[in-house]
């Protein structure tokens, strides 16, 4: 794990964005004002990483302020879907804009770059990238121009790879390959193939200094393990503040491999209440009876944009402040 | 005990077409500032979010109603036979019928079955008691008194509930599941006293590996809510999973009117070959239309899939309707679909197979 400490903290991904800029992508891209979007953006990336750097947090993420959405981002600038007008439904009265995959990709599979250039420039610690995964891209949007699931989580895969030679090249180290959509059909076997082949794909060649993390939520994560770990991933981050019996119970009979690292959720992403110092301490010490410790990072359990910024500050504080606690004890 | 079933002819009177029907709740907002998302967000700036003050709200709850008529409307004019009754919430379902059992909280919300949609999971902590009646039920009153077409409300059934409750403690228990059922069966009775034929139950998550040995917790759901409504065909819907070797044990339910199975690409093989067992008069609400694409399939698609399927089960038992809710889709989407769906099924049975 290079330099970083025992129980290294990260985040996820995705972090709270100041409201005006939040307004703002709700317009359709033709309406939107690219250069004040630019400038919104970076000054949000810019202040998440001086947050996180002023909070403690080892490994930096650039809290994707310039995405929309975690698949129309890529999915539109890769030129590939158009936007369905209509929202859809997700979450108590939340709407989500949904890409439908009309084409083959007509831009550059580089979006990442620029932006993890605009953040390291700016951050003293290690950026970790986070880039959704070819089975997510797919099962997350609709898609009108692939002949089959298969054939489109491969397509997609391609473009990931792409995104991720640009990254490596550029030096990145730390990768967040995002499967949240991998717990979701766990009684097709041949979907789980393709999601660990697509990641295989992508993956295939990546130099050994470059840490691979993978990250699923909100799923029935026993009814996936221990065929997750067929994913070529080193650190797997889940969510896990309200680790379920049923995980344990399979842990237990299966241990996780001492190879790989695990990335623990220890507060609720969704809940803006801001669990206390002691609560994520219990949590780690009850990962620390399933996990070494140097297979261990801490993180939340999902990326923090769904809770108010304050309460994502405090989350991030109160993690730094009950991880320290656990090294000091461990030490 | 006997399960009623209405013929199309019936329903339809001169057109002796497949029926068409809905399972589940629909998109409701459309691109641009709907009038509910316009009245949610007034009131979340004049109170504290919350599903009591959702339903506390006068103005808030008058939306819904207009809402609910937009939704039957739709529903019609697209061309179901069997209309959905256009349930409203503010929240999710399984939010919005919590408030219906006493001192429950809900928990963070889970993805459900391989959507990309979240529903908040029940924390059961005691055994469940009745405080109030699921809004399903006045939102079937709603929709009968507005129109003349027969409605199935749509109930997720209290064994989901059940599988992705956290439970702890004396909601652990076998009592509190059969506290869970009890209080379902108190709101089937009351959809049955407001005159409801058919009703449509969402079990599907028994499909999934885990869950299928809890077959008999189902059928206990299904027997004691058949039950509370004697008079109305109960259905039990299925969607993304294979009935594989549950199929019969369905079909032996006592008071069962009806199975809904999930015939869409990856499920429509075994589900056809479950099918050579189908026996007896029961419903069979053949889920054709694949609601979890926006693509919309062709009517001659649509009649492939209905010739194999009325190879085993006569054409008479058999309805037309989404794999699942039509509430994944963009809401034109969604009725695009339904409308081909109705196109379909009625050229079907006018015509034969092609």
């Amino acid at each position: 794990m290079n330099n970083l400490p025992l129980l290294p903290i990260s985040s996820i991904g995705s972090l709270p964005k100041p409201p005006e800029l939040f307004q703002a992508e709700m317009a359709p891209l033709e309406q939107q004002d690219q250069a004040w979007m630019r400038r919104a953006q970076e000054a949000a990336v810019a202040d998440w990483i001086g947050i996180q750097e002023s909070l403690g947090v080892d490994v930096l993420v650039d809290g994707e302020q310039y995405r929309r959405s975690m698949t129309t981002y890529f999915l539109e600038g890769w030129g590939c879907a158009d936007i369905d007008p209509d929202p859809v439904w997700v979450l108590d009265n939340m709407y989500g804009q949904r890409a439908v995959i009309k084409r083959p990709a007509t831009k550059p599979r580089s979006l990442l770059l620029d932006w993890h250039q605009f953040a390291a420039a700016r951050a003293k610690s290690d950026l970790k990238v986070t880039v959704t995964g070819p089975y997510t891209l797919r099962d997350w949007v609709f898609d009108l121009h692939y002949s089959d699931r298969r054939a489109a989580v491969l397509g997609m895969a391609e473009y990931v790879r792409e995104e991720v030679q640009a990254l490596v090249a550029a030096g990145v180290r730390y990768l967040q390959i995002d499967e949240p959509a991998f717990v979701t059909r766990y009684d097709q076997p041949a979907e789980l193939d393709v999601a660990i082949e697509a990641m295989q794909r992508i993956c295939a060649g990546l130099p050994a200094h470059v840490t691979i993390f993978t990250h699923m939520c909100y799923g029935a994560f026993h009814e996936v393990y221990p065929k997750m770990l067929e994913l070529p991933a080193h650190v797997f981050c889940l969510e896990l503040a309200h680790v379920s019996p049923e995980l344990l119970d399979i842990l237990r009979r299966h241990p996780f491999p001492a190879d790989r690292g695990m990335g623990y959720g220890v507060v609720d992403a969704q809940d803006p209440r801001v669990e206390s110092v002691a609560e994520i301490e219990a949590r780690i010490r009850l990962a620390l009876e399933y996990f070494a410790p140097e297979q261990l990072w801490i993180n939340p359990d999902c990326g923090l944009q769904a809770v108010p910024r304050d309460a994502a500050v405090a989350k991030l504080q109160n993690i730094v402040a009950a991880t320290h606690r656990v090294r000091q004890s461990l030490a | 005990m006997s399960c009623p079933y209405v013929s199309a002819a019936v329903l339809l009177p001169g057109i002796a077409s497949m029926l068409v029907t809905t399972a589940g709740r629909f998109p409701i907002v459309r691109n641009g500032q709907h009038p509910l998302r316009t009245a949610v967000e007034e009131w979340r700036e004049r109170e504290t979010p919350t599903p009591e003050s959702a339903w506390r709200d006068e103005t808030l709850r008058t939306v819904q109603a207009e809402t609910q008529l937009e939704l039957l409307a739709a529903q019609d004019e697209a061309g179901a036979d069997i209309l959905d009754a256009g349930f409203v919430p503010i929240y999710d379902e399984w939010f919005q019928a919590a408030r219906a059992v006493a001192g429950l909280e809900v928990a963070a919300p889970l993805r459900y079955l391989d959507t990309n949609t979240y529903y908040h999971h029940w924390v059961l902590d005691r055994i469940p008691s009745r405080q109030a009646e699921n809004p399903v039920v006045s939102a079937y009153r709603h929709a009968t008194a507005h129109t003349e077409r027969p409605i199935k409300p749509a109930l997720f059934g209290p064994y989901t509930i059940w599988a992705y409750a956290d439970r702890q403690g004396d909601g652990a228990t076998p009592a509190a599941f059969a506290a869970l059922v009890d209080i379902w069966a108190a709101d089937v009775a009351a959809l049955a006293a407001a005159g409801v034929r058919y009703i449509h139950i969402e079990e599907s998550v028994v499909l999934r590996p885990k869950h299928r040995p809890d077959f008999p917790l189902v059928a206990r759901v299904i027997e004691q809510i058949a039950n509370a409504a004697p008079e109305a065909t109960v259905i039990v819907h299925l969607a993304c999973g294979a009935i594989g070797d549950l199929l019969q044990p369905f079909l032996n339910i006592p008071g069962l009117g009806g199975l809904g199975l999930d015939f869409t690409d990856a499920y429509r093989a075994p589900n056809l070959a479950a099918l050579a067992g189908w026996n007896g008069d029961k419903i069979l609400q053949a889920g054709i239309a694949d609601a979890r694409s926006i693509r919309v399939e062709s009517e001659a698609e649509l009649h492939e899939t209905l010739t194999a399927i009325t190879s085993a089960v006569p054409d008479a038992n058999c309805w037309a309707t989404p794999s699942t809710a039509l509430l994944y889709l963009p809401r034109h989407a969604a009725f695009e679909k339904l409308a081909m769906l109705a196109q379909a099924a009625h050229g079907f049975n006018r015509n034969g197979a092609l």
